[in-house]
């Protein structure tokens, strides 16, 4: 296969697969930025800088390390986004490979033609990053001095670029060759006996977390946030079962549909519920440290207050960044589930069903997973956090801790609800072609 | 004259269900073979061995004197790109690529120059008589005209055998019967031995030859 033909194989043709491979530049664009801003902090040398200038986080040698290993810690949660959105379709690309395989492509020209996809996508990533970068180094410009964490680009920058080029499309063809799947085994449903360890073992560790932190600081609150997460996990499956079986029952055709959805393979969301469920506790639990930060007397000063909740900032963006992330692994399983089930939902198409019907339903599967799972998280992360179970300054009952914690829970509902409206808007492309009479007659 | 397709006593089993118990046929350059028998019975699992779609559990497949599972993944693939022509139920073409592109594949995977191989795609869509439609993607397209391109995508690199599943099942008698005589025609043209999966009686009598399956075995063999 000559390399024009692998371009031209390997590129994307129709409108869903064009939204898959933007969607994945943008998030490589995003993370190739990040990297560009940790060569660029890296350039600034060793000794100490003026913290007149800089952010402290820059200023000081010690914690400039700090922030750069943030930085490429965040670049690489940015990556996981693109991994995701390139799993767009999967079932639709397998489809076509298979028609390739047919045609004679051997296995080899098949991952071939996965990789080049993703490095194409990692090329015009590594393209943007620079662009990406000005953008977003005049945006932390414009913020008080402690959060002004990515330095203004100079023209020598320029020469960081190549490099950043270089690893984007490096990172797209190792993203296109984990993505390469050939025959691999299906995972294990969890079974029934892991489910009640599960139910058993996450409040316990909760317990032995919470008694033992006053003595053991963070090992303490590590062990109580790996409870929780053992907890979401066990409890996510039969909630989500439990949701499905109840929607199935509905008399509102979208919400039975939405159950038949659920029902049909409740793993995948289960374990995003579980994903979501602890990013919420955790970014409660940063909630509560900064607004422990702000209570504590000994930390009053302006400088200090700042100092912190930049920190703690730092933290929230990269767990949005994984709620994001699993936002968009729900929105890839939903839509192979949409091109696998294609023949029947084209002959709803014959029972009078439409887009916006659809587009509802869909919408519906979104939120009864993202919405309570960010909501609970929030909720518990805020009231007993883990700057709470090290004996922080904010305690669970207090006013202000209650309040915080309302908004929290409201805020993450809300998120929920509109990286459901979201994933409705992207997958439209997917939506109108799994809708598609044309499907009927397929194989 | 040499087999160029050759099954001997070939089995497959879909887990716990056996679709092949061991069945054996030969191929003679030229030859017409329809395979019939009930649903169920085999008749499209023997097709993916003998395309080396599927690698039976036990039994030997030869074409054109190789054995297919003893040459490496690589070569399995330029062998049933170069000897072996597929035409499946739904035509399996590439739904997002031109009806030239698709055509021109199985020459672009071998390495061929893109001008090259539309060039020949173009003669091939020409001769199946779909030559305005080269720029048209499948879905554009009525079934009999998505058949004829299988077709087409089939013969393009001149196979010694060409393995066609249910090539009419998809289309109503009076296109069934225009694109068996396509197919027929250019597996003449190119002098390939042509095996047809068939339900359909009227497809069954143009053979040359009858192989019925049964539950995975030959029930009977009749040259026509």
């Amino acid at each position: 296969m000559t390399l024009e033909t692998l371009v031209q194989l390997a590129r994307s043709r129709t409108p869903a697969d064009r939204s898959r491979v933007q969607l994945a530049t943008a998030a490589l664009a995003f993370s190739g930025a990040l990297l560009l801003g940790a060569l660029r902090i890296a350039r600034l040398g060793k000794g100490e800088l003026g913290n007149d200038i800089y952010s402290n986080y820059i200023a000081e040698s010690g914690l400039r390390s700090g922030l750069i290993a943030i930085l490429i810690i965040l670049a690489a949660l940015t990556g996981g986004l693109a991994v995701q959105a390139l799993r767009l379709g999967t079932a639709a690309r397998e489809r076509r490979l298979a028609a390739l395989r047919l045609a004679g492509a051997s296995r080899k020209q098949l991952r071939q033609l996965t990789v080049a996809d993703a490095a194409i996508a990692g090329l015009a990533g590594g393209l943007l990053a620079g662009p990406a970068y000005l953008v977003l180094s005049l945006l932390f410009g414009a913020l008080p001095r402690m959060a002004r964490i990515l330095p203004g680009a100079e023209p020598i920058d320029a020469l960081l670029w190549i490099p950043v080029v270089v690893m984007m499309t490096a990172a797209g063809v190792v993203i296109g060759s984990l993505l390469h799947r050939d025959g691999t085994a299906a995972p294990q449903p969890q079974s029934a006996s892991q489910r009640h360890t599960g139910i058993v073992a996450g409040p316990v560790l909760i317990a032995l977390g919470l008694l033992t932190s006053p003595y053991m600081g963070y090992v303490g609150s590590t062990i109580a946030l790996a409870g929780t997460a053992l907890l979401f996990l066990s409890t996510s499956g039969l909630w989500i079962r439990w949701l499905g079986r109840r929607l199935q029952r509905s008399g509102d055709p979208a919400n039975l549909l939405t159950g038949v959805r659920l029902m049909t393979d409740s793993r995948p969301s289960s374990r995003i519920c579980m994903l979501l469920g602890s990013c919420g506790f955790l970014v409660g639990s940063m909630a509560n440290g900064i607004a422990s930060v702000v209570a504590d007397e000994t930390t009053t000063s302006a400088t200090s207050v700042s100092f912190y909740t930049t920190g703690f900032g730092l933290t929230i963006a990269g767990l949005v960044l994984i709620v994001l992330t699993a936002i968009a692994a729900l929105i890839v399983g939903v839509a192979d589930q949409l091109v696998d089930q294609r023949r029947q939902l084209a002959s709803l198409t014959a029972l009078g069903v439409d887009l916006p019907f659809l587009r509802r339903v869909i919408r519906r599967q979104l939120t009864v997973v993202a919405a309570p799972a960010l909501a609970a998280g929030l909720l518990f992360g805020t009231v007993i956090g883990i700057n709470r179970v090290s004996g922080g300054a904010v305690g669970p009952f207090d006013p202000g801790t209650l309040l915080l914690a309302a908004i929290l829970t409201a805020a993450g509902w809300l998120f929920g609800h509109l990286g459901a409206a979201a994933a409705g808007l992207l997958l439209r492309n997917q939506l109108r072609d799994a809708l598609d009479p044309e499907n009927l007659r397929a194989a | 004259m040499n087999a160029v397709l050759e099954l001997e006593k070939v089995e497959y089993a879909y887990r716990r269900n056996t679709a092949l118990r061991g069945v054996s046929l030969q191929l003679k350059p030229g030859e017409v073979v329809a395979v019939t028998g009930a649903s169920g019975c085999g008749k499209s699992t023997l097709l993916h061995c003998a395309a080396g779609i599927l690698t039976p559990d036990a039994g030997v497949v030869q074409v054109d004197g190789q054995d297919l599972a003893e040459l490496p993944e690589e070569q399995r693939a330029a062998l049933r790109r170069t000897k072996v022509g597929v035409v499946l139920q739904f035509g399996q073409l590439v739904p997002d690529l031109p009806l030239v592109d698709n055509v021109a594949l199985p020459l672009l995977l071998g390495g061929h120059e893109r001008g090259e191989a539309h060039q020949a795609a173009r003669r091939w869509l020409d001769q199946v008589g779909i030559a305005e439609d080269a720029d048209a993607v499948p879905a554009e397209l009525s079934g009999g005209q998505t058949q004829r391109a299988a077709v087409a995508r089939a013969l393009i690199t001149g196979p010694s055998v060409v393995l066609a599943d249910e090539p009419t099942g998809s289309l109503d008698s009076r296109a069934g019967q225009e694109l068996l005589d396509v197919l027929l025609e250019a597996a003449r043209y190119r002098g390939a031995a042509l095996l047809m999966v068939t339900h359909d009686n009227l497809v069954a009598a143009s053979a040359d030859r009858e192989i019925r399956l049964r539950d995975g075995l030959i029930q009977h063999e009749v040259a026509l």
